[in-house]
């Protein structure tokens, strides 16, 4: 087994490093020259949309001393440039500020990249730094919300560095990457690592309200917030581990429920992982939600589960949740959080 | 989107910007206020053919209902009238506003002509019905108000 694991790693991932590499300036010189004739040509076409957000929480912990905070600071910039026959070439950038403007490590853009659309979005490659297809990543996430998820501790990160494949055809939607394994923070070049991930999903019927999705993500990456998420404890937190797992999403709207959930299984840095997640919107009335959920992991013999119970309120300018989270191990096991978050978006 | 105009080959975003007395003209004719996302903005989708030629609009909605937004989709071909019409996202109890029954009373119906669309079921039976036909007569009005009607993807936005 070992000797499986080494080959793999010698034969395939770290010439997927390279290979990664080689792709990403492939693809951005592709982007540029894209963006070059797009620029030059006399029809082309723009939208240029501005968002803001800011995520301000007063936290209790057991263990530990109430806190207030501005946990997320974001602002980002969206172009789409259009040609005669339809969108064509999407230019994102997302900045983040976590807990404030005190320490610069808190600080990353986010997410970064260029995005060349085909023909009714059949094909998207995407160059640059975004969200990972894995799971429920492509259509949901919790960074604004007061639980956790389990991408953390399966992927170590929800965006990358790298390209990616990605499209809708009918009731399909697909999409795959390969990315450097370091997440939002670290561009710096070098390491062993480089990771593969991909997803297929299926919207069926008309109505859209079911959707399920299958994922699978084999190489290297670092623990983004490895103290922060249940991860794997280790004493280096720019380590890279190796990941070899596969999930399955699903995504329910019933009645007055809206329910998402994801299950992975498989090794992270050797050890066997199994992760469970659900979470579950139920309106209560037009502008109120009861938001449950549960995240639940086990490592080796390890269990780190999480639960969470709120409210959401949508006030006319902020949306206000609130909650109480038990987690299942470290210090502060008993939280009880109040959210005030407010978007601002433009579109020109 | 091609569940609208399965010939479509391609889409052009375009955000048209609602001045303020286009939103006022579009305020008073529906009888409320625009939410905020609603009243700067109106955007929409042209359909393209492989020869680049528009052949339709899309225009994506969102209205309150009794649990939440309902958001639903649809469209409309160079007759300006509604070629379909599907229900995206919503929470509400009643499921009856997303069936095709209902959903095909819509189809045929000319964009210009407000007050029969007002009228499909009285007004709508259900808080889901009401929240549809609400949301779609708040468009036909935008579109009206911004001159669009008429027209397909009029309000392309030019690159600086």
């Amino acid at each position: 087994m070992k000797t499986v694991v080494l080959c793999s790693e010698v034969f395939f991932i770290r010439p997927c490093c390279v290979l990664t590499a080689t792709i990403c300036h492939v693809c951005w010189a592709a982007v540029l020259v894209a963006c070059i004739v797009f620029f030059a040509a006399a029809d082309c076409k723009a939208t240029l949309n501005i968002s803001a957000d800011a995520d301000a929480r007063a936290r209790v912990a057991s263990g530990t001393s109430p806190d207030a905070t501005l946990e997320i600071f974001g602002a980002s910039v969206r172009k789409t440039f259009a040609d005669d026959r339809g969108d064509r070439l999407i230019l994102f950038a997302l900045f983040e500020s976590e807990k404030g403007f005190e320490t610069s490590s808190d600080q990353s853009l986010h997410e970064i990249y260029a995005q060349l659309k085909g023909p009714l979005g059949a094909w998207n490659l995407t160059v640059g730094r975004f969200g990972l297809p894995w799971g429920l990543l492509p259509g949901f996430s919790a960074r604004r919300l007061l639980y956790d998820t389990s991408h953390m501790r399966v992927l170590g990160m929800e965006v990358d560095s790298g390209v990616k494949l990605s499209g809708v055809r009918g009731p399909w939607d697909y999409g795959v990457s390969l990315t450097r394994g370091y997440g939002p923070r670290n561009t710096v070049d070098a390491g062993s690592n480089g990771i593969a991930t991909g997803r297929i999903g299926i919207t069926p019927g008309e109505t859209e309200e079911f959707s399920l999705g299958l994922s699978g993500a084999w190489g290297r990456s670092i623990n983004v917030h490895a103290s922060h998420h249940g991860g794997l404890d280790h004493k280096d937190p720019d380590r890279a581990l190796l990941r070899s797992v596969v999930g399955l999403d699903a995504t329910l709207y019933l009645g007055r429920w809206l329910i998402r959930s994801e299950a992975s299984a498989g090794e992270v840095d050797k050890r066997s992982i199994r992760t469970f997640f659900v979470a579950g919107d139920y309106a209560l009335h037009a502008n109120l939600d009861l938001n449950l959920s549960a995240n639940l992991g086990r490592h080796d013999s390890e269990n780190r589960n999480e639960w969470f119970a709120g409210l959401t309120g949508r006030l006319p300018w902020f949306i206000l949740r609130g909650g109480y989270r038990y987690v299942g191990y470290g210090d502060a096991r008993n939280q009880l959080t109040l959210q005030l978050y407010r978007l601002f978006s433009f579109t020109f | 989107m091609t569940k609208i105009f399965p010939d479509a080959r391609d889409y052009k975003s375009i955000a048209a910007r609602i001045d303020a007395g286009q939103r006022e003209a579009i305020e008073k004719n529906i009888g409320y206020q625009l939410l905020p996302g609603q009243q700067d903005v109106f955007q929409y989708y042209t359909m393209t053919d492989s020869e680049g030629r528009s052949i339709g609009t899309i225009v994506p909605s969102s209205q309150k209902g009794e649990f939440g937004a309902v958001e639903f989709v649809f469209g409309y071909g160079p007759d300006m009238r509604i070629q379909g019409i599907y229900i995206q996202r919503a929470r509400e109890r009643d499921r009856s506003f997303k069936k095709r029954d209902f959903l095909d009373l819509f189809v045929g119906r000319s964009i210009q002509d407000k007050e029969a669309v007002e009228k499909i079921e009285n007004g709508g039976s259900t808080p889901g019905k009401q929240a549809v036909i609400r949301g779609l007569v708040k468009e036909i009005v935008a579109i009206e108000a911004l001159g669009m009607a008429g027209k397909l993807g009029v309000s392309d936005k030019k690159s600086p």
